[in-house]
């Protein structure tokens, strides 16, 4: 790849690695998702087993029975100033209806919905701050029940210091 | 005096019946050399691996028999294989699951498979069938082989099977392998690339039913078709879920899993360590009395990373290594080395793929 990959100008991308990085990096949530393969003490296992950084209908033969998934959107420029624009990060929650069940007297799927609100909610942590708009349940099917999380923020709209692509005028790729 | 006279009747047989059936073992007896289904055959077990012919093993007188015809209606037949009379008593290897080499009519030596014992009242047969596939998988990391028995059944039906929801590609091969620690390994899904040389893409199989017991000393698999998928499968080995795994799988070695003087451990489930996570730690173990790490190399391509301070940070936890690599995205798809060196000389090595 002749691009750097170190330094991707995507801030979807950079901020979904950053996302990973603060799931996983969570022991309460390590715990929750309650993956019996997954050695604690490399929790980054996690990412494509428990967690992705994409929306995924778990399959019938999945070993791993609860999953975070988390899809980021950009949705438009602030009308009133088109350098910004808002932007939702909308975390999914499955959990099987055979894990529902948590010693802590609550329901997985909603346990693990109040972690991710809690880290996340008011945080500065992706750079600006991030506010949950909806917290919703639901059932996929017979088996998965879901939460779904959507926080929204206000973020630069990809601002460069000239409106041109580098690649057109030569600055890169030559 | 009367005490000999009863032994020597014993030994005749203690009853009209006995007597009747030990004068036919010794008319088999007599005759055995001149049955024109007389062969001198090796009879090989093995625990792992495929069989062999060693100066260990003495031909066994057999007769080679005939139950039943093949056509082309009708299922594969097995041929029966008759032994001397009490020969399983000195040769412990004739069980069920033990390979036979024999010779054909045109002299090639062929491999088959001990599937059955016919417990008749007189001359016990065992029923074989010929080896005709040798069957190669890929378990944890590890390729398998095992030559074994692609049984067809020629009863014929529609090849789909129609349940309320759904339809599956019903295909009744089955292959019967012995019962090993190899073939133990096979279990549901386990995916098999089984076709002619040159088809491409080749026939992909999976395992939908298993029957250990029946009898023991053979396992039997039931095969359902599958999609070749290239992501996955390799097929210039003909190796099933070849790609599964990030460091490419290795023939198998029993004899060093068994013998091996050091070998390594490290946390986390798979060979893998992440830019920019948590410390994949390394434990070493050694077979010998008192033996203590010597020296731990960990090295990519170019060699030694020690020096690489920049990129990856190691540290001593006693006798462990624990590894990190910081969030460098360039160094996804690196393959480290850590090896091992015990005070005694012994060593061992695991390779480790840097994932993003």
């Amino acid at each position: 790849m002749k691009r750097d990959i170190q330094i991707v100008d995507d801030d979807i991308i950079r901020k979904k690695r950053l996302i990973e990085q603060i799931l996983y990096s969570d022991e309460d949530i390590v715990e929750i998702l309650d993956n019996p393969f997954i050695d604690p003490s490399t929790p980054e296992e996690l990412v494509y087993e428990n967690i992705f950084c994409f929306l995924r209908i778990p399959g019938t033969q999945d070993i791993s029975k609860n999953f975070i998934t988390f899809t980021m959107d950009d949705m438009e420029r602030i009308p009133s100033n088109p350098v910004m624009k808002t932007q939702t990060v909308q975390f999914v929650i499955f959990v099987h209806k055979d894990n529902i069940e948590t010693k802590y007297g609550m329901a997985r799927h909603d346990l693990l919905g109040y972690l991710i609100r809690d880290i996340f909610n008011l945080s500065n942590k992706l750079g600006p701050q991030m506010e949950l708009i909806s917290n919703r349940e639901g059932v996929t099917d017979a088996d998965y029940h879901t939460r779904t999380l959507k926080f929204e923020l206000i973020d630069d709209n990809s601002t460069k210091p000239c409106r041109t692509n580098p690649y057109e005028y030569g600055r890169i790729g030559r | 005096m009367f005490e000999h006279y009863k032994n020597r009747m014993k030994a005749r047989g203690r009853n009209m019946s006995e007597m009747l059936r030990m004068q036919s073992n010794m008319v088999i007896e007599q005759t055995w050399e001149r049955d024109p289904n007389y062969r001198q055959v090796y009879v090989v077990r093995v625990s792992h691996g495929l069989p062999e012919v060693t100066p260990q093993h003495e031909l066994v007188d057999v007769k080679f028999n005939v139950a039943s015809y093949q056509t082309l209606a009708s299922d594969e037949v097995a041929y029966t294989l008759q032994f001397r009379h009490s020969e399983s008593q000195r040769h412990p290897e004739i069980s069920i699951g033990s390979y036979v080499y024999m010779e054909d009519e045109d002299g090639m030596w062929k491999w088959w498979l001990i599937c059955h014992l016919d417990e008749r009242p007189q001359f016990r047969q065992y029923q074989i069938l010929e080896c005709n596939w040798t069957f190669n998988w890929v378990k944890d990391g590890k390729i398998y082989h095992c030559l074994g028995v692609q049984r067809y059944q020629n009863s014929y039906n529609s090849g789909a099977w129609d349940a309320d929801r759904t339809t599956a590609v019903d295909n009744i091969t089955s292959m019967w392998l012995p019962t090993n620690i190899d073939t133990q390994t096979i279990g549901y899904n386990q995916r098999f690339l089984i076709s002619d040389a040159g088809r491409t893409p080749p026939m992909c199989f999976a395992v939908s039913k298993i029957e250990d017991t029946t009898p023991v000393g053979i396992t039997k698999f039931k095969l359902t078709q599958e999609t070749f998928d290239p992501s996955h499968d390799n097929v210039e080995l003909m190796l099933a879920n070849y790609y599964d795994r990030n460091v490419e799988p290795i023939e198998r070695d029993i004899e060093t899993e068994l013998i091996s003087p050091a070998a390594i451990a490290y946390s986390g489930t798979t060979a893998t360590i992440k830019v920019g996570g948590s410390y994949k730690i390394f434990t070493p173990a050694f077979n010998g009395e008192g033996v203590i790490v010597d020296k731990w190399f960990v090295s990519d391509e170019n060699g030694d990373i020690s020096a690489d301070t920049e990129n990856y940070t190691i540290e001593y936890d006693g006798e462990k290594l624990k590894l990190k690599v910081v969030q460098n995205y360039h160094l996804i798809g690196k393959v480290l080395i850590v090896q091992v060196v015990g005070s005694d000389g012994s060593s061992a090595e695991v390779s480790i793929k840097v994932v993003g």
